[in-house]
């Protein structure tokens, strides 16, 4: 906003800007405004207005309030600027992302994805929309469902298809930008109807979802790119009023006022989606919960689930957490009861239960306060209250968690509405990720290992003999065949033993594999207990006569075993085998990595005194012509 | 034609442009100020259509070119205007 110039005749010098908040509690302030206007709705001047105060955020005003600066560059075919004062709120509301925007021009969306000296190249954003109407780009497609010859409609698919994802290899290979590509939305309406468009082989409908699927499926082949669903949105929405024709015609707007809202929302969770780990454990509380009546009161007998209603929603419920805990979210239990009553409902009642105890990587039954049990839980599975949700019925019980724990997301259900329990759960956008990994599908179970190893310990006579009874076996990858999504998660969500906390790309990972004498390693480990997957990462540059450890991290259900040793021992081997003369080490504390502190010192490094201003953290050195790192003898690398 | 601008009308524009109300008068308009260019334009319109729960006839909207043909043209379509 600019100040009025003196002299101008016309309305010009009389116009009165509002002035930009000066004081700084009004950025506090602002946040407060923003997740309150993203919770109702709310008129197109609140956004402008919103907005605004958003763009006049400095960029260390915004990392203050926790909101993360992402500078963006829309790839677009239609007119994007009507949404954008939305799409900033929400994305601060939703993302926690502070987005500045370069918008491309309307016919340079080929010219901005694939040249490297084209106006997106030389923005070098953070993250790039990529925002296409479907017959600016996929025209063919159309046509071809028109004259209704199945073979020439599946080759304009494929054609259109195969133009696009050239565009985003092309893109991908020129920035390491993160991507939200957005899908099509299916036709409302088509030339067949709705009765012939579904019953001939390839329709309108299906044959846009065709592309959506090729096009969805190339995102996770490129590497820190996301498909946004818009039809999903749109569907939800209802597909015909999610456009308006006369505005579309007119201007290219291809969404409706009206629909500014859940466009904007979906766009922010996708962005979020690429920055922000899923929460990792859902805590849900038992009577009227997790079954319907008290077993307290109504006995095991009595509590409803199963085949009848409503024994029906409870029972559904635990089918949603069921399918929640198979793609790797964690499930814990905090219920006020007597454990003699809770695990009779279990034992007695398992042919109606879709879960069963074991089902729960953490119990906490008892009288005590449920914050203290989540706090419990939290420190048992080893994650942050952050990474918590908890699921109660009871009203007293969500404020009393809120007011005590605002970290935990708090889930109230309504207890004369178990219809809607299930529903609720699918609702959740905390869990929301990109991809599932093997391990996040196998993390139950690496629980039940863990569990075991435990009582293992306890049992044992000493630490050493503990360690040598549990077989460990390792092997060591190139981190990009982890796979790389693997990879990225490690690095994306350790925090506890992460020597750095760097939080590189799937790009920079192969950047730190392709460089001479880089290295990139992934290490897996599995032992008589179960097979834990690949559970730590290292990445390294050549730097001179060094070899520099930029990333050491390890998951933390294996820290204490010894698998650090034999990365750091590989690490090593390879650096003398590429020349290196010393081995380098950073350690960049953080409130929760102190269990890495003194890693390198435990191996033999030297600390090395820094010039003021270099690192943040402290430097280590070991010399690899003198010395060799210690070996964990107990473990056998494959 | 009306001589004053309601103050609902005057509220959207100074919303969507970032200014004090009193300074919207009737001969604000496009070209005007920086603010109120094409995409400026659209935007306002966008922002009275749903303020006041009408929708302009597209080839009418580029022709809307200041606050005062605007109120005159949601006058004639009935949009609830009250006298300042």
């Amino acid at each position: 906003m600019g100040t009025a110039t003196e002299g101008d005749a016309c309305v010009e010098s009389k116009v009165e800007r509002r002035e930009a908040p000066q004081r700084d509690d009004s950025a506090v302030a602002l946040l407060r405004v923003i997740d309150e206007l993203s919770a109702r709705p709310a008129r197109p001047a609140e956004y402008a207005l919103a907005a605004s105060r958003l763009r006049h955020l400095s960029a260390e005003a915004a990392r203050e309030l926790g909101l993360r600066p992402l500078r963006t560059f829309i790839v677009r075919s239609v007119t994007v600027e009507p949404f954008l004062p939305q799409l900033l709120v929400h994305a601060a509301a939703t993302a926690r992302a502070h987005l500045s925007f370069e918008v491309g021009s309307y016919g340079a969306y080929v010219d901005d994805l694939v040249n490297r000296d084209g106006q997106l190249a030389r923005m070098a954003p953070d993250l790039v929309l990529i925002l296409f109407d479907s017959d600016d780009v996929a025209g063919g497609v159309r046509r071809a469902c028109a004259r209704g010859c199945r073979s020439e409609i599946e080759q304009a698919i494929d054609d259109a298809a195969k133009t696009i994802i050239g565009w985003l290899r092309a893109l991908r290979a020129q920035t390491k930008a993160r991507i939200v590509f957005q899908g099509f939305t299916l036709p409302d309406r088509t030339a067949l109807g709705d009765v012939g468009d579904a019953n001939v082989p390839m329709g309108e409908a299906r044959a846009v979802a065709t592309i959506n699927e090729r096009l969805a499926a190339v995102c996770r082949e490129i590497g820190d790119a996301v498909f946004f669903d818009q039809d999903r949105v749109a569907a939800r929405y209802g597909r015909a009023a999610w456009r308006d024709e006369r505005m579309f015609s007119s201007n290219r707007l291809a969404i409706a006022a009206g629909a500014f809202t859940p466009y904007c929302v979906g766009l922010a969770r996708a962005i979020r989606s690429l920055y922000n780990p899923p929460r990792k454990v859902l805590v849900t509380d038992l009577d009227n919960t997790l079954w319907g009546g008290i077993v307290g009161e109504d006995g095991p007998d009595g509590i409803q689930s199963g085949s009848s209603f409503p024994g029906t929603c409870y029972s559904a419920f635990q089918s949603a957490l069921k399918h929640l805990a198979a793609r790797g979210v964690l499930l814990a239990i905090a219920s006020k009861n007597n454990e003699a009553d809770v695990r009779e409902v279990f034992r007695r009642r398992g042919s109606d239960l879709s879960l069963a105890l074991d089902d729960f990587a953490a119990v906490r039954i008892g009288w005590n306060d449920k914050a203290e049990s989540l706090r419990d839980i939290a420190r048992e599975l080893n994650v942050g209250l952050d990474s918590l949700v908890f699921v109660d019925d009871n009203a007293v019980e969500c404020a009393s968690m809120r007011a005590q724990l605002p970290e935990v997301h708090v889930v109230h259900m309504l207890p004369e509405e178990p219809w809607s329990y299930a529903r609720r759960i699918f609702d959740l956008e905390c869990f929301d990720t990109p991809g599932i990994t093997e391990e996040d599908r196998n993390r139950t179970q690496e629980y039940r290992n863990q569990a075991l190893r435990l009582a293992s310990e306890m049992n044992a006579r000493s630490k050493e003999e503990f360690l040598a009874s549990l077989g460990i076996v390792c092997q060591i990858i190139d981190a990009r065949e982890a796979p790389l999504s693997r990879s990225a998660q490690l690095l994306a969500k350790t925090n506890q033993f992460n020597l750095t906390t760097r939080r590189h790309s799937e790009r920079d990972i192969i950047r730190f594999a392709e460089a001479p004498n880089g290295q990139a390693l992934a290490i897996r480990a599995r032992d008589r207990f179960g097979d834990a997957g690949v559970v730590g990462l290292a990445l390294c540059r050549q730097e001179g006569e060094a070899c520099v450890i930029d990333s050491f991290l390890l998951s933390c259900r294996v820290i204490g075993r010894g698998v650090e040793s034999v990365l750091l021992a590989k690490i090593a081997e390879n650096a003398r085998a590429g020349g290196a003369k010393q081995l380098v080490g950073e350690y960049i504390p953080t409130s929760k990595n102190a269990p890495c502190a003194k890693f390198y010192e435990s191996h033999g490094f030297g600390s090395v005194n820094n010039s003021p201003g270099t690192h943040p953290g402290s430097c280590y050195q070991l010399d690899l012509t003198a010395s060799r790192t210690p070996r964990a003898d107990w473990i056998r690398l494959e | 034609m009306t001589k004053t601008i309601s103050p609902q009308l005057r509220q959207i524009v100074a919303d969507v442009f970032g200014m004090t109300a009193l300074s919207v008068t009737p001969q604000l308009g496009l070209g005007t100020i920086l603010e109120w260019d094409s995409l400026g334009h659209l935007q306002l319109m966008l922002a009275i259509e749903s303020e006041f729960g009408t929708q302009f006839d597209p080839r009418v909207i580029p022709i809307l070119t200041n606050v005062q043909l605007i109120a005159d043209e949601l006058e004639r379509r009935g949009a609830l205007l009250e006298a300042a």
